[in-house]
């Protein structure tokens, strides 16, 4: 008895002092967001989440399943769930085309959440660092750029929300109480599109243009613009193309990028550099290069559209459609035309735009043996000539053909091709686009934000795109934690 | 009492452990894989649906005979067939401007085909056992070059020691493709490499590989 006693009381006055100590390395809130460091690793931590958003999914790679492989450009996904995209309802024969966003284990595409955790970080980065004080930097400027680039990244990701799904529930405070959080309603695209361009309005003055080896993948003046120029054109596109100043707006941002001297058109000779990534031509891209020990080891679209040569003991399983492929690349004398493809097989092309017609940018993570090859380029989000192209395609709509044509010829000489002369200018536009970005994650937005699906598309008829058929469905799984949200309209008793 | 249900119960539990595994057959799994087939290539062809149609091509071709020698057959599926129809039936379709057009069978014409089929056929027997990892060519009964060749695969497997070998017939363009390939090589001098789905079947004949179905008909 007297040594149980003895025992209680060790235990209550032997562990004070340890139990006094803070937690080494831990990250709570008490002792976080106090130096530069905390700063820039909150900053980091959203670019993760956002790189994570944009490579989902089976195999790795969202960012193609949404803008690439709903093109109808492959013929073959060489995946069970993507053959959905690809195939439309092949499978079941029944005719009715909408069994492509909904098709078996696409679900994970149909799920915003992962989108929403960028957007937590980037509201709690907004919010801690806006309320360090200004000495805890080097200098103001730090300050001002870390809370602009959180600003970019959460505008961003509901550009992209917006894009697949409308109507997104808008949050934009740091939430200090997560756990007794309220339910929040979708709301317009519209409005969600008005506070990205304020964020960008407002984070175009707080960032610097970034040379060296933050150029273009860490956001800047010139991202800050890319995206004002794209959000004010897909606002135009939704609000049934009744505000032009939109239009002029976009061109605004985009000429605010040519004329800051920042950027040049890589020349075709240095393809290879350009899709790398850094190039003088990159504005905005998703880092993931090799020599960072950055890369997707077992997935990424690169690699999963690639096999053997390019990858030895690699068997390719997609298929691109030829035909469509034709299309839109029928001119020898494009230097993509060559680039982008390799044509042993003219029924069964390779994709070589990234790895590089004679393998300049794949690497081995087993150089000796030549075994676990890779691709090592960047993911682009915005490049010189995209802006362009849109550009162009903004002041085509305005009427104002000399200045479309200027930009689209400047993307054509730079890939050996004679400036354009023809009397579509506006599908000239479109197919240049489609062209250019072709593989890069926008076909499908392209597609959506000029009308064009009903025409390229098979399998996508007048009436779906008249009942904002292109929008994906909502995953059922979010109506479970959320009941006041509504399914987009064409969805709504359709989902399996 | 416990106790002796326990002895009892242990006793039951050894004599279920001793005798649970005695038929080895369950192991192996019925009979061993023979790659002969009791019958000519052609028949065998013939009793597969996935080569109906080829079966129609050869018997138009007059090649049955000819197959059924002492041959190696890339036979290639009916899959390949029907996309050489519709490569065919788009050219003519834009070259008319009348979508109305069909190329069907009938419209192969017969020397073509037999050129076709013959660029598919080998005189001799080639299977696994006489080929390596590195290329090595042969004539085809049309006297054109081909490689035939295994190629290790990592695909389907972990981490093995041995990794399984696919077969493959390549056919050569302007002569063999140099190694490493030289820098801006010409697409249209690289060799098309063929996968084979099915590989090594023996038939009283000869030997008889199956390609992929997306092998192009008429290379």
């Amino acid at each position: 008895m007297l040594l149980l006693g003895g025992m209680l009381c060790g235990g209550l006055l032997s562990c004070k002092k340890l139990l006094d100590l803070k937690p080494e390395d831990s990250v709570y809130e008490a002792v976080f967001w106090k130096t530069e460091t905390d700063a820039t690793s909150g900053l980091m931590g959203a670019y993760s989440l956002l790189r994570k958003s944009l490579t989902l999914g089976g195999q790795g790679m969202s960012n193609f399943v949404y803008g690439d492989f709903t093109t109808g450009v492959l013929k073959e996904g060489g995946d069970y769930a993507l053959n959905f995209l690809v195939k439309g309802d092949e499978y079941y024969g029944t005719g009715i085309s909408v069994d492509d966003f909904r098709g078996d284990y696409i679900e994970d595409f149909q799920n915003w959440t992962p989108y929403f955790k960028t957007i937590t970080q980037a509201n709690t980065v907004i919010e801690k660092v806006g309320k360090m004080p200004d000495n805890a930097f080097k200098s103001l400027a730090v300050k001002r750029k870390i809370i602009g680039e959180a600003l970019f990244i959460r505008a961003y990701t509901y550009f992209y929300m917006v894009r697949i799904w409308g109507d997104v529930p808008l949050v934009l405070q740091y939430d200090q109480d997560p756990v007794s959080s309220k339910n929040v309603q979708r709301t317009n695209e519209a409005v969600v599109l008005d506070s990205c361009a304020a964020d960008m309005n407002r984070a175009r003055l707080l960032m610097g243009w970034n040379t060296g080896s933050d150029h273009a993948v860490r956001a800047d003046k010139g991202a800050a613009f890319a995206l004002l120029a794209h959000v004010n054109r897909w606002k135009y596109f939704v609000t049934k193309e009744s505000d032009k100043t939109l239009l002029t707006k976009s061109i605004a941002a985009i000429d605010s990028i040519t004329a800051s001297g920042m950027y040049s058109l890589v020349p075709a000779a240095n393809f290879d550099r350009l899709f790398k990534g850094r190039s003088q031509e990159g504005i905005f891209e998703i880092n993931t290069s090799a020599d960072q020990l950055e890369y997707q080891p077992n997935g990424g679209f690169y690699l999963y559209t690639l096999g053997q040569p390019y990858i030895p003991e690699k068997t390719k399983s997609t298929v691109f459609n030829s035909e469509v492929v034709g299309w839109f690349f029928n001119d020898p004398t494009d230097a993509r035309y060559d680039y982008y493809f390799d044509r042993t097989k003219e029924e069964d092309l390779i994709l070589t735009k990234y790895i590089g017609k004679n393998n300049q940018n794949r690497f081995f993570l087993d150089p000796g043996n030549n075994r676990g090859g890779l691709v090592n380029c960047n993911i682009s989000i915005f490049r010189l000539a995209e802006m362009k192209l849109l550009r162009a395609e903004c002041n085509e709509l305005l009427g104002r053909s000399s200045d479309a044509l200027t930009d689209l010829n400047d993307v054509k000489l730079r890939s050996n091709l004679t400036g354009y002369s023809g009397a579509d200018l506006k599908t000239e536009i479109f197919e240049e686009t489609f062209r250019e970005l072709f593989c890069e994650g926008h076909s499908w937005y392209d597609m959506v934000r000029n009308k064009r699906l009903v025409e390229y598309l098979d399998r996508f008829p007048q009436s779906r795109f008249d009942e904002e058929g292109w929008k994906w469905p909502i995953a059922r799984s979010l109506f479970v934690t959320n009941k006041d949200l509504a399914q987009n309209k064409y969805w709504v008793g359709r989902l399996r | 009492m416990k106790n002796k249900l326990v002895y009892i119960l242990t006793f039951f539990g050894l004599c279920l452990i001793v005798t649970a595994c005695k038929k080895k057959d369950y192991l192996i799994g019925g009979d061993l894989h023979d790659p002969r087939v009791n019958m000519t290539t052609y028949d065998f062809l013939k009793s597969k649906p996935l080569f109906d149609t080829l079966t129609r091509l050869i018997d138009k071709a007059g090649m049955k005979e000819e197959i059924n020698g002492n041959t190696t057959f890339f036979a290639p599926t009916d899959y390949s067939v029907a996309e050489l129809l519709i490569r065919r039936t788009r050219i003519i379709q834009r070259k008319y401007n009348n979508e109305n057009l069909k190329y069907t069978l009938d419209s192969l014409p017969v020397p073509e085909l037999r050129d076709s089929l013959r660029s598919h056929l080998f005189t001799g027997a080639i299977n696994r056992e006489n080929l390596s990892l590195e290329n090595k060519v042969f004539k085809s009964k049309s006297n054109e070059d081909y490689s035939i060749l295994l190629i290790e695969t990592t695909a389907y497997t972990g981490t093995v020691t041995t990794k399984p070998q696919y077969l493959y017939l390549v056919r050569l363009r302007n002569g063999l493709d140099p190694k490493p390939l030289p820098d801006n090589y010409p697409d249209a001098d690289k060799d098309i490499q063929e996968l084979t789905q099915t590989s090594g079947i023996i038939t009283t004949n000869g030997i008889l590989h199956v390609l992929n179905n997306r092998h192009k008909f008429y290379w």
